[in-house]
C-alpha cells in the first residue's frame, strides 16, 4: 500500500498548524509561551492524530504480519537446536503425508488427462455372457467387438465410442527387442478422448478400416524419451513389434499414459492390426469372444442414468438378434434366460479402467490414515516444544502486557511463529516427499512387462494438499501455545510465582506415553515383519540357489510357429548344455517362483479312485530339470528322453512326477508309482497319465508351506513359451553372456528376456514381504523419532518449571548428578508406563498379522525384548540434554530469579 | 483512546463537516489552521471539538479528489500546507448544498405543515 504522503509530511503540517495558531493567539494578546500552550490544547492529542494518519488507508495487518515473521525468525536463530527438531518433525509429518497423498491421488482420485473426463462412461456387461472370454476383470467387464460396432452405428445417446485392449509384445528398433506393453485401439480412441500429439499425428478413423492394413503406431512419450532418446525425426521411422515392422506416425502428449495406470503402454496400434499381437486368436469376427474395454462420451445434456435407461432396449434387441444368428451355441433354457436378463451398465469412465484401483483402495486409505496419525503426532510434538519456549519467555510477555500490548497481538504473534515453522516444515517436507515416492514406487509390483503410469512429479493438487496440511498443522500445533501466551497474568508472572502449568502437564505426559506406546507397537511389528522376511530368505525355495540363472523365451512373439517353437527349445537346450561353463540346464513351461502359474484339480486312479478337491500346482519340465535344481527323486525315476512325443501340434501327456507333499496329502499309504492321473475332478475325467516318480518337496509357486505339485514331461506337449534354468560352474554373469551369444547364433531374431538370477527372482516374489518390512520399519523409525522429540520437549518443559525445586535441592547439598537423575527418573516412569500399555496392544497386533508371519510367533520374545531395549535407549538419549541442563543449573541465579 | 470513539462522534456530523470545509474553500485557498478557525467561529465549537479532528476530514476529501493540497508560505512568512477546491469539489459542493436544502425543507414541512391545519 503506497501512500502519497509520508508520516513526516503530516507531522510537518501539524507543526505548521500549531505555529500558525500560536502566532494568531499571540496577535490576540497572549504571551508566546501561553499562545503555544493554548494552541496545543486547542489542537488536541497530536500523537493520536499522527497515529490516525499513519493507520488510515494502510493494511495494518500486513504490517503486523511482517513484524511477526521477522520476530519469529529472530527467535528461531536464537535456539537452533529446538528449531531444527521442530522443523524436522514437521518435515517428516508433512513429507510423508504428501508422498502418500500424491500416490493415492494418482491411483484413486485423478481423472484421465483428457477432455472433459466426467462425460466419459464405460460399458459394463452385467449378467451371463455366452461364449469365450473372461468375465469381469476387476472394474468394468469385457465387451465383444460386434457389440461395439453395432452400438456405434446406432447410438443416440453418445457422441462417440471407442474400444481398447492391451497386450504384451516384443518391441524394438533394429534387431534387439524387449518386452513391452501395447494398447490396441479403434480409430475413435484418440479423437473421443481429445488427446493431442506432440509430434506427427495420432491414430484416427483412417487407420481403422482394413484388417491388417494399417502398419502404423503411435509412441508413448515415455517410451520415446527413454528408449529412443527423444529423437525429433522419429516420425516416419520404423519399429518392430513381434518382429513385424510398423511405421511411427506420431508421439502422444506427455501426460497421457493410456486408460489404465497399472499398465502404461509403450505404443498404440490400430485394433485392426490385432493379429500381429495375438496371432493365435481372432476376436474381431467372432461374436462369442469378448476382450475389449469400451468407453463412450455422453452427448451434451445427457446424464449417465438417462443414457443407461435409453440403451437398455437397444441392448435387449441386440441379445435377441444374437440368439437367432448362426453360430449360436446350444444352451440350456436357464442359461438362455440368464443371457437375456443381462443388462448394459454405464459406469463412470473418467478415470479409465484400472483393476489395480480396487486392490489398492483399502490399503491406500489405511496408509493415508496412518500418515495422518504421524502428522498429528508431529503437531503434538511441536506444540509441546512451543509451549516450553512460551513458558521460558513468560516474564517478557507479562511485561509487554503490563505496558499495554494487546493480548490479541500476542496471540497472533505466537500463531505466526507456528505458521513460519509450518511453512519451513512444509518446504522441507515437500522436498522430502519426492524421494519417498520414488522409494515406494520401486516396490510396487508390475504385471508382466508393463510400466506404471505413477510418477514422483508433484503437481498443483499435491502442493495444495501440502499447504492445507501446513495450515492444519499451524492450527493444531500453534493454538495451545498461543492461547497460553496470551493468557499470561502479569501480576503472577512478574512476581515469579509458579505459574499454573501443572494442569497442562498431565495431558502432555499422557501424550508422550501414548507416542512411546505406539512406537513400541510399531517396533515390534517391524521386527516381526523383518524376521519373517529373513526366515523366508533363509529357507529359500528348498533347492540350492547359487549360480542358478533363468531366462524366458516366447518364440511365438518372435514370429515362429508352434512346431518351430518346440524344435527351437530343443536345439537351444542342447547348445547350452554343451557350453563349458554350464553344469546343468533344464526348461520349465511356467516360470517358477512367481506366486502363480498353471494349476488344476486332478483325478487319480491308484488302488482306488480319488480326486483332489483343490487345484494342484502344475508345470511341465525337461528330463534334466530336477537335476539342474538339485531336487532329489526319492522314488521311481525322473523323465527321460523316451518320454517325448512325436506329435508336433498336440499334447500327448503320458508321464507325471509328483512331489512328496502330494503323496502325503492324497495317497494315504497307497503306492504312487504306477498310479494314473487325469485332468479335472469331474466324473468324466479319464486318468491316463502314469506317475513315474516322486520328487522331494521344493517351492514352485511360493516359498511358504509345501504344496502338492505335479510335473509333466515338457516334450510330451507343445511348447509355446518356456523358462530355462541354468546352473553354471562359476558366476552367472559369464554364463549369461555365453547363453546370449549361443541364442543369437541359433536365431538372431530370438528375444531372450527376463534373464536374471534366482536370487533376483526371489526378491521379486517377496515384494509384498519386503514392502511390509520396509514400511513397518519406516513407520516405526518415524514414530520412535517423534516420540523421542516429544519426550525431549516434555522433559525440557518439566526441567524449566522445576528449576526452583532443583535449585533448592542443589543448594541444600544434593550432588549434581542427582539433578540429572531426577529428569532421567521422570523419563523412566514415562517409558515404563508406555511399555505397560504397549504389551497388550502388541499382542493384539500380533494376532491380527499372524497369517502374514513366517518363522516367528506373534509374541516372539527376542523381538519384544529388542523393541523394549530400543525404547529404553531412546529415552536415555532424549533425556540427556535436559538432564545435563538441570545438572548445570546455578542455584543462586535461579533462586534470585534473574 | 481509539479512533472508534472519534468515528462515532464524527460519523453523524461527517457529512456536515465535509460540507463546511468545501464551503470555506470556496472563498479561495486556505491552510488547515485557517479552516479550523473559520469553522470554529462559524459554528461556535459545535462541529469541531478540537482542531485536530479537522485533519481526518481533510485527508478524506483529499483522497476523494475534491480538494488538492500543496505547500506554500502564509501571510507572515510561515510554511503552511494550503488546500483548494478542485472542479470535482465544486460540483460536489453544489450537490451537497442542494441535498442539505432539500433535507432542511423536508424536515421543516414535517415540523410545520403549511396550510393543512391552522
Amino acid at each position: 500500500m503506497f501512500r502519497k504522503r509520508t508520516d513526516q509530511d503530516f507531522s510537518e503540517e501539524v507543526r505548521a498548524h500549531l505555529t500558525l495558531e500560536a502566532d494568531q493567539l499571540e496577535r490576540e494578546g497572549l504571551s508566546r509561551a501561553e499562545a503555544e500552550a493554548a494552541a496545543r490544547r486547542r489542537f488536541g492529542n497530536v500523537t493520536h492524530r499522527e497515529e490516525q494518519f499513519h493507520e488510515a488507508g494502510r493494511w495494518m495487518w500486513l504490517d503486523h504480519l511482517a513484524k511477526d515473521v521477522l520476530y519469529a525468525c529472530r527467535q528461531m536463530r536464537l535456539a537452533p537446536v529446538a528449531t531444527a527438531t521442530v522443523i524436522l518433525s514437521l518435515a517428516l509429518g508433512i513429507g510423508v503425508n504428501t508422498a502418500i497423498f500424491s500416490l493415492a491421488d494418482q491411483a484413486l482420485l485423478r481423472t484421465l488427462p483428457v477432455q472433459e473426463p466426467d462425460r466419459l462412461v464405460q460399458l459394463d456387461w452385467k449378467g451371463k455372457f455366452v461364449g469365450v472370454g473372461m468375465g469381469s476383470v476387476g472394474y468394468g467387464s469385457l465387451i465383444p467387438y460386434s457389440l461395439y460396432k453395432e452400438l456405434r452405428a446406432d447410438s443416440q445417446v453418445f457422441t462417440d465410442l471407442f474400444a481398447r485392449a492391451s497386450g504384451n509384445v516384443h518391441l524394438g528398433v533394429g534387431p534387439h527387442a524387449e518386452p513391452a506393453s501395447v494398447e490396441m485401439v479403434t480409430g475413435s480412441y484418440f479423437p473421443t478422448l481429445g488427446v493431442r500429439p506432440v509430434l506427427g499425428r495420432l491414430l484416427s478413423e483412417e487407420d481403422d478400416r482394413l484388417r491388417d492394413g494399417h502398419p502404423v503406431a503411435v509412441l508413448s512419450h515415455d517410451y520415446w524419451q527413454s528408449k529412443l532418446a527423444g529423437d525429433p525425426n522419429i516420425v516416419g521411422k520404423q519399429v518392430r513389434m513381434n518382429n513385424y515392422p510398423l511405421t511411427v506416425v506420431g508421439v502422444a502428449e506427455r501426460s497421457f499414459r493410456g486408460t489404465d495406470w497399472g499398465m502404461a503402454p509403450a505404443i498404440w496400434i490400430p485394433l485392426m492390426m490385432k493379429s500381429k499381437v495375438t496371432p493365435d486368436w481372432d476376436g474381431l469376427q467372432e461374436r462369442r469372444t469378448r476382450f475389449l474395454n469400451v468407453f463412450a462420451r455422453l452427448k451434451p445434456g445427457m446424464t449417465r442414468e438417462q443414457a443407461q435407461a435409453r440403451v437398455q432396449p437397444w441392448f435387449k434387441a441386440y441379445l435377441e438378434a444374437d440368439t437367432r444368428r448362426e453360430g449360436w451355441p446350444p444352451v440350456t433354457k436357464s442359461q438362455l434366460q440368464q443371457y437375456m436378463g443381462s443388462q448394459l451398465d454405464l459406469l463412470p469412465g473418467g478415470q479409465g479402467q484400472a483393476p489395480m484401483r480396487q486392490l489398492l483402495q483399502r490399503p491406500m486409505l489405511i496408509l493415508l490414515a496412518a500418515t495422518g496419525l504421524i502428522l498429528l503426532l508431529a503437531c503434538l510434538n511441536v506444540a509441546n516444544l512451543s509451549l516450553a519456549r512460551v513458558l521460558a519467555r513468560r516474564r517478557t510477555t507479562a511485561l509487554r502486557i503490563a505496558l499495554g500490548a494487546s493480548r490479541r497481538r500476542i496471540l497472533t504473534e505466537q500463531l505466526v511463529e507456528s505458521g513460519v515453522f509450518a511453512v519451513l516444515g512444509c518446504a522441507a517436507g515437500v522436498l522430502l516427499a519426492v524421494p519417498v515416492i520414488r522409494g515406494i514406487l520401486t516396490f510396487v509390483p508390475t504385471f508382466g512387462a508393463a510400466s506404471l503410469a505413477l510418477t514422483a512429479e508433484l503437481d498443483w493438487r499435491v502442493l495444495s494438499f501440502a499447504l492445507a496440511a501446513t495450515a492444519v498443522t499451524t492450527l493444531l500445533a500453534g493454538t495451545a501455545p498461543a492461547v497460553y501466551a496470551a493468557s499470561v497474568q502479569p501480576v503472577n508472572a512478574l512476581k515469579e510465582q509458579s505459574t499454573a502449568v501443572a494442569g497442562g502437564m498431565g495431558l502432555r505426559k499422557a501424550l508422550v506415553v501414548g507416542q512411546f506406546a505406539l512406537a513400541l507397537v510399531l517396533l515390534v511389528g517391524a521386527g516381526l515383519f523383518a524376521r519373517t522376511l529373513g526366515a523366508l530368505r533363509a529357507q529359500g525355495p528348498r533347492f540350492p540357489t547359487a549360480n542358478l540363472l533363468m531366462f524366458r523365451l516366447s518364440p511365438l512373439s518372435d514370429g515362429q510357429t508352434v512346431p518351430e517353437s518346440r524344435h527351437l527349445f530343443r536345439r537351444l537346450l542342447t547348445a547350452i548344455q554343451a557350453l563349458p561353463e554350464v553344469e546343468q540346464a533344464g526348461i520349465a513351461r511356467w516360470e517358477m517362483l512367481r506366486g502363480d502359474g498353471w494349476n488344476n484339480p486332478v483325478t487319480v486312479q491308484a488302488g482306488r479312485r480319488f480326486v483332489t478337491e483343490d487345484s494342484v500346482t502344475m508345470n511341465a519340465v525337461t528330463p534334466d530339470f530336477f537335476r539342474t535344481l538339485g531336487a532329489t527323486i526319492t522314488r521311481g525315476r525322473a523323465f527321460e528322453e523316451r518320454d517325448a512325443t512325436t506329435k508336433t501340434t498336440e499334447w500327448d501327456l503320458r508321464s507325471a512326477v509328483i512331489n512328496e507333499e502330494f503323496v502325503r496329502r492324497y495317497f494315504q499309504g497307497e503306492e504312487p508309482i504306477g498310479a494314473r492321473m487325469g485332468m479335472g475332478n469331474g466324473p468324466n475325467s479319464v486318468p491316463t497319465i502314469k506317475v513315474v516318480g516322486v520328487v522331494k518337496n521344493f517351492s514352485d509357486f511360493g516359498l511358504r508351506n509345501p504344496e502338492p505339485q505335479v510335473y509333466f514331461a515338457l516334450w510330451e506337449r507343445t511348447v509355446e513359451e518356456g523358462t530355462f534354468y541354468v546352473r553354471s560352474r562359476s558366476s552367472s554373469d559369464v554364463a549369461a553372456t555365453s547363453i546370449r551369444s549361443v541364442a543369437a547364433q541359433i536365431d538372431p531374431a530370438l528375444t531372450v528376456h527376463s534373464m536374471r538370477t534366482i536370487q533376483d527372482q526371489l526378491d521379486r516374489l517377496l515384494v509384498a514381504e519386503r514392502l511390509l518390512a520396509a514400511l513397518a520399519s519406516g513407520f516405526a523409525i518415524l514414530a520412535t523419532l517423534l516420540a523421542m522429540i516429544g519426550l525431549y520437549g516434555v522433559l525440557s518443559f518439566s526441567a524449566a518449571s522445576r528449576a526452583k525445586e532443583i535449585s533448592i535441592r542443589l543448594a541444600v547439598g544434593a550432588p549434581r548428578w542427582s539433578a540429572g537423575g531426577l529428569i532421567v527418573k521422570e523419563a523412566a516412569v514415562l517409558a515404563g508406563a508406555a511399555m505397560v500399555i504397549a504389551l497388550p496392544c502388541s499382542w493384539a497386533m500380533g494376532r491380527l498379522i499372524e497369517s502374514m508371519l513366517f518363522g516367528v510367533r506373534p509374541m516372539d520374545a527376542p523381538t519384544v525384548v529388542g523393541a523394549a531395549v530400543v525404547l529404553a535407549l531412546v529415552c536415555l538419549v532424549a533425556s540427556a540434554v535436559p538432564a545435563r541442563r538441570a545438572g548445570n543449573l546455578s542455584p543462586l541465579d535461579t533462586l534470585k530469579g534473574s | 483512546m481509539s479512533t472508534r470513539e472519534d468515528k462515532e462522534r464524527v460519523a453523524l456530523l461527517q457529512g456536515t463537516l465535509d460540507l463546511l470545509i468545501l464551503r470555506t474553500l470556496v472563498f479561495g485557498r486556505q491552510h488547515g489552521q485557517g479552516i479550523a478557525r473559520t469553522i470554529q467561529q462559524s459554528s461556535a465549537d459545535v462541529l469541531l471539538v478540537d482542531h485536530g479532528s479537522l485533519y481526518p476530514a481533510l485527508q478524506r476529501l483529499e483522497t476523494k479528489g475534491w480538494i488538492q493540497a500543496s505547500w506554500g508560505v502564509s501571510e507572515n512568512n510561515r510554511k503552511a500546507r494550503f488546500y483548494e477546491l478542485t472542479p470535482n469539489g465544486r460540483a460536489q459542493l453544489v450537490r451537497e448544498k442542494d441535498q442539505w436544502r432539500r433535507l432542511v425543507s423536508a424536515i421543516g414541512r414535517v415540523l410545520d405543515p403549511e396550510g393543512v391545519e391552522g
